[in-house]
């Protein structure tokens, strides 16, 4: 995606963790010692930071950090026709979701609108449960088209309000054994959106034949798939910095290792959300990306 | 029989979670905070023997939190941030940068204490190797093995769960095993997180446990415990204690429809499982306080599948998830729901 350059593209995708002072503001606001107005402040400000840090490392896009969603589900269970149900294991971590339980989903702009930074900077990109995971990971009461519906029109609203690029999270999509009719079906609305297939947690390489016939781009992450079978691949959007661990990459050596089996074209991104790690390693891992951008 | 024992965490007192919020910030000494550590220490003893538990813990007051006092007593680690587990929940997160020692023996003391002030057996919890791997970000060893591809990754977490198994857990349980507990309890809450490591649980519990002289069982807790029953009887523990509770009904009954959440007894019963149970009959997620009549249905429904002689009654897990009082009302009735099945099954 994007211009090439001699360098790779490289820039960070998925949910930003909430900085040291976020996290203190919210536990306060949950206990009524500040009010919803003194939240929203505090994380006005931590969205300027982190805007402001992704433009100083200089990687190729701003990701919106989307620090205010509890898990990838949560502007969606505000919407009508779906509720948070119970907290539920996020694939193999210590990290856990709430199960969404959707009956009727219809898409509500106004609860999606108090969710995306854009309101606040211009980011580039922004991640949206892809249809096939949430459909998996919910408890449906209707059928799965009924989230496709409601993730199409999401991507059409967001991309409408600015953002170049929805990256759709489909960890299930080479987590577990995939459906690939049902992966067919539910993208078949999408084909001609800014969107990008993100894939984590498996290795793409046994499906990428599936989504090269989808004709949309995706991710590899590279923790779980071969470097050497991307090459039966045609996606070169590589998750090559580990988003789950504080060991930071040398960009130099990560880069070489990748051209000498890929070849020039590429771009890189980190595997999983940055929400992983804390707020200041996360920083670490955003300006490793911009290091990768920029050559050093 | 149907002996009765808490799993591990009681909340702290307020007075206590302020005085150590004041050590962690570093405005006191650790001499200063010890004698509100040994006051609710006590307080806790005494509370666990009033609610009438045979075997009884002090709900973990000399510790902080399960991850965090072992992380900091452990050289090769050190804390990186807060991560978080759900909505704006949070824990905090150590980096392994070296290979892991011991720094201070962290339960020595602790347990010294406790035993020489209960006036019951002692079952004392220490956190397992695996899940204090699990729960750590593991630079040194993926710096030696790489972090691309499965099988580095396996070997990385292998080397880190083995290496604190050996040279951190197993010591300390040499040396717990000299005082005069009844019985050691490895908590492992992250076992199950990966199914393709269940080797390593297994592998890193028996090095921790090598020449212990001490019975010790296991705690495993939220977790798909499918994944888990082909390997219970290699890891060579007296007991596994396990949640059942929070997936039950609160219906009173011992037949199949009402006790919903202890399916799980079937398959043990099919697959000839032989050791102790540590049977959960206490959801620690809500205040609702079970009824007597409660327990007893669920430990006679379990009798129907596991010897009475083998079944230990306990809490799905540590009460710290509720306010003391509550969490006094839950163990109260869990010790006379069992009292009313000791009398049916005698």
């Amino acid at each position: 995606m994007g211009i090439w350059s001699d360098m790779p593209e490289a820039f960070p995708v998925g949910i930003f963790p909430r900085s040291d002072r976020l996290i203190r503001t919210w536990k306060a606001y949950e206990r009524g010692e500040v009010d919803e107005e003194e939240l929203n402040r505090v994380y006005i400000v931590h969205l300027h930071e982190v805007y402001r840090a992704m433009v100083d490392t200089g990687v190729s896009y701003t990701h919106d950090p989307q620090s205010n969603w509890h898990d990838i589900f949560r502007p969606f269970t505000k919407m009508p026709g779906i509720e948070a149900g119970p907290v539920t294991r996020w694939y193999e971590n210590n990290t856990f979701y709430r199960m969404p339980i959707i009956k009727e989903p219809r898409f509500s702009p106004g609860v999606m609108d108090g969710y995306l930074g854009r309101q606040v900077e211009k980011f580039d990109l922004l991640s949206l449960p892809g249809p096939y995971t949430m459909a998996r990971l919910s408890r449906l009461e209707t059928g799965a088209e009924e989230v496709s519906n409601l993730i199409y029109r999401a991507v059409n609203y967001v991309l409408g309000k600015g953002y170049r690029k929805v990256f759709l999270h489909e960890p299930e999509i080479v987590y577990r054994e995939l459906d690939a009719r049902l992966l067919e079906k539910l993208y078949k609305p999408f084909k001609d959106l800014d969107i990008v297939i993100h894939t984590y947690f498996g290795d793409v390489s046994k499906i990428c034949r599936i989504l090269d016939s989808l004709g949309i781009d995706y991710t590899a992450d590279l923790m779980e798939t071969p470097l050497e079978k991307v090459r039966e691949c045609k996606s070169r959007i590589l998750g090559a910095v580990d988003g789950a661990n504080t060991l930071l990459e040398d960009p130099g050596e990560l880069v070489q290792k990748i051209r000498s089996v890929v070849g020039d074209e590429f771009t890189v991104i980190n595997n999983v959300d940055l929400d992983f790690l804390p707020y200041s390693y996360a920083l670490e891992k955003l300006r490793l990306l911009g290091r990768i951008r920029g050559g050093v | 029989m149907l002996t009765t024992q808490e799993i591990g965490s009681i909340r702290k007192p307020r007075y206590l979670v302020d005085k150590y919020r004041e050590y962690l910030s570093g405005e006191t000494s650790y001499e200063s905070l010890l004698p509100y550590i040994r006051g609710a220490s006590l307080d806790t003893l005494r509370m666990l023997e009033a609610a009438g538990l045979d075997w009884v813990f002090d709900g973990e007051m000399h510790r902080w939190e399960m991850y965090y006092h072992p992380v900091v007593n452990i050289e090769g680690i050190e804390i990186a941030g807060q991560v978080r587990v759900w909505d704006n929940y949070y824990f905090i997160k150590g980096r392994v940068v070296d290979k892991p020692r011991l720094k201070r023996d962290y339960h020595y003391e602790e347990a010294k204490y406790i035993v020489g002030n209960s006036s019951r057996p002692v079952k004392f919890p220490v956190t397992g190797p695996y899940t204090l791997a699990d729960w750590s970000f593991n630079e040194y060893y993926t710096r030696e093995l790489g972090s691309m591809g499965r099988e580095a990754r396996y070997e990385a977490k292998r080397r880190l769960a083995i290496d604190l198994a050996r040279d951190v857990i197993n010591p300390i349980l040499k040396r717990l095993s000299t005082l005069g507990l009844r019985r050691i309890q490895i908590d492992e809450p992250a076992a199950t997180t990966h199914p393709g490591e269940m080797d390593i649980v297994v592998e890193a519990f028996r090095e921790a446990v090598k020449g212990v002289e001490k019975e010790v069982s296991i705690h495993i807790c939220y977790s798909d415990y499918r994944i888990l029953l082909p390997y219970m009887e290699s890891f060579g523990a007296v007991q596994f204690t396990l949640e059942f509770a929070n997936r039950d009904s609160w219906e009173l009954g011992v037949d199949d429809d009402k006790r919903i959440g202890y399916r799980l007894l079937k398959d043990l019963k099919e697959m000839g499982y032989g050791l102790e149970l540590g049977l959960g009959v206490i959801d620690v997620h809500v205040d609702r306080v079970e009824p007597p009549e409660l327990v007893r249905d669920r430990i006679l429904y379990a009798a129907k599948y596991i010897e009475p002689e083998k079944l230990y009654i306990n809490p799905d897990c540590g009460l710290r998830t509720r306010s003391r009082d509550i969490a006094y009302y839950k163990l109260r009735n869990m010790v006379l729901g069992t009292l009313m099945a000791r009398e049916r099954l005698l």
